[in-house]
């Protein structure tokens, strides 16, 4: 029979007739059984297998090995209670088609505006094909932001957007104010003015935005191919070294780089200033001045090995 | 809230029913506070008989100052992460934020530098005169010949210099309806207006 041995670490139970013996555990018949003789000495071991069984079966939707949904557990806090959910089948309304059972009672009212600002984050993202990654950060600084309270006047939208800006600027891949502002309905000002406050409620900081963050998808939103988005992230870059456009904010340069390097290609690759414009969300104007002041070192601007369709001289000179 | 807008020294104040007025426009302190005083005097002809200027005092004083050369913000704000912010989607200077004396400057890459302080603009600029030379720009030949046609065709005679010009700007006051019948020496104030 078991016996207990009380030796420092506490009660463990062992077998009689080999108390030195390791004790090998079978979950599903909840026993644990001596390893020398086979005396069953443990009993009533809850098991903690699954209990049903389950096949892979990959149209379900639903996980069978779990109970509930997966909780948001981080984000949330513990939240237990139970839902009911629409009635199915027709027993669930009354005479006149109205759900009998009307009210999902509101469980979480004060994580309601989290999950709120959660769905309208991920709603943003999904606008402009943010990967999973960003929007979880941006949850979670969203989060940040609402404990520390500190911004606790402003509008949940607006902080929601700056979230997903920082987060964005975090991540290594920056969208511009403008790019979220067209997917949220909160201004430029107000996104920027949280972001200054967020910024300052976590005491974080961010990296400066370069030239180089908004090659690759401006060009490819215009549909350059490789070699003109090569020469225009070049000239781009050496434009910053040199100095020649101080001032000027990087997308603008960006934008003017592109227009150059395009310019510069065969004839399908041109693209007016306006084109460029409207994917940089950079008035025309303003591609027109940074161009004027790359336009001089046009030659030191360029990669050596770019093969100029049209040459150098004969860039617009606007 | 009333706005009131002065000729003499050229002030704007924002006069609001509590009492309290927001004065802002002069250009050097003592200006500010004959500003203040024509306030009072001009909201006390209205039927205020026994107005008294009280709790007056300085709150922001605005000045821009131009560095002889140009500045490098972009290197400059990586350097002073903690204090600058350089958002150059948002506005094209540094802001930069120091402790003691109390200010807020904001710096552009063309060398001028506007600042925003209680009391001591001086210091405030010598402190960060010392930060943003090391990030100077070095001006290249070309640029010298270029500013040198451009004065000319302006008729400047002195050098290219740095030149510390001073606008105060912003102060407050407090005018307090009261029924005392002690008054501060209005009546001598010039009242021209």
């Amino acid at each position: 029979m078991a016996s207990n041995r009380g030796d420092g670490s506490g009660i463990r139970i062992c077998c009689s007739a080999h108390p030195d013996a390791a004790l090998i555990e079978d979950y599903r018949a909840g026993d644990q059984i001596c390893s020398e003789c086979g005396l069953v000495v443990g009993d009533r071991v809850i098991d903690v297998g699954s209990e049903w069984r389950t096949f892979s079966n990959e149209k379900a939707n639903a996980d069978p090995s779990r109970v509930g949904g997966s909780e948001n557990a981080l984000l949330n806090g513990t939240d237990l209670s139970t839902m009911i959910g629409p009635g199915t089948g027709s027993a669930s309304f009354d005479e006149h088609g109205v759900a009998k059972y009307q009210n999902r009672r509101t469980m979480s009212s004060s994580d309601r505006a989290l999950v709120n600002a959660f769905k309208e984050i991920s709603n943003m993202a999904d606008r402009i094909n943010l990967p999973r990654t960003i929007v979880d950060r941006a949850n979670n600084l969203f989060k940040q932001v609402h404990d520390g309270k500190n911004l606790k006047g402003r509008s949940n939208d607006a902080i929601a957007s700056a979230c997903l800006y920082i987060s964005c600027r975090q991540e290594g891949v920056p969208r511009t104010f403008k790019e979220i502002c067209a997917v949220s309905k909160i201004s430029k000002k107000e996104i920027g003015r949280c972001f200054k406050l967020i910024l300052k409620a976590l005491e974080t900081s961010v990296d400066i935005i370069t030239t180089a963050d908004f090659m690759s998808r401006f060009c490819s939103n215009l549909g350059l191919p490789t070699m003109v988005q090569r020469a225009a992230s070049h000239i781009a870059r050496k434009a910053v070294e040199l100095d020649i456009v101080p001032g000027r904010s990087p997308i603008s340069v960006a934008a003017a780089a592109i227009y150059m390097a395009s310019q510069a290609s065969d004839e399908k690759s041109k693209k007016t200033q306006k084109e460029i414009g409207d994917i940089a969300g950079v008035a025309d104007v303003t591609i027109r001045q940074s161009y004027k002041l790359m336009y001089p070192r046009a030659a030191e601007l360029f990669p050596e090995d770019f093969r100029f369709t049209t040459p150098i001289e004969q860039l617009p000179q606007l | 809230m009333v706005t009131m807008r002065l000729r003499k020294p050229y002030t704007t104040a924002s006069i609001w029913s509590s009492g309290k007025v927001t004065c802002t426009g002069a250009t050097s302190e003592d200006e500010a506070k004959q500003a203040a005083r024509r306030i009072t005097r001009s909201v006390s002809k209205l039927g205020y008989p026994k107005l008294r200027l009280v709790n007056y005092r300085v709150v922001n004083v605005l000045g821009t100052c131009t560095m002889p050369f140009a500045i490098k913000i972009t290197p400059f704000s990586a350097k002073h992460r903690d204090i600058a912010s350089y958002e150059p989607e948002l506005h094209p200077g540094v802001t930069y934020r120091l402790k003691e004396p109390k200010a807020t400057l904001k710096i552009f890459s063309t060398g001028s530098i506007t600042h925003l302080c209680v009391g001591n603009v001086q210091s405030a600029i010598e402190h960060i005169y010392s930060l943003v030379f090391e990030f100077r720009k070095e001006r290249s030949p070309e640029d010298i010949r270029t500013m040198q046609a451009t004065k000319r065709s302006r008729g400047f005679k002195r050098k290219c210099s740095s030149d510390f010009g001073f606008e105060a700007d912003e102060e407050c006051i407090t005018i307090d309806d009261g029924e005392e019948e002690e008054a501060e020496d209005f009546d001598s104030d010039q009242s021209h207006d």
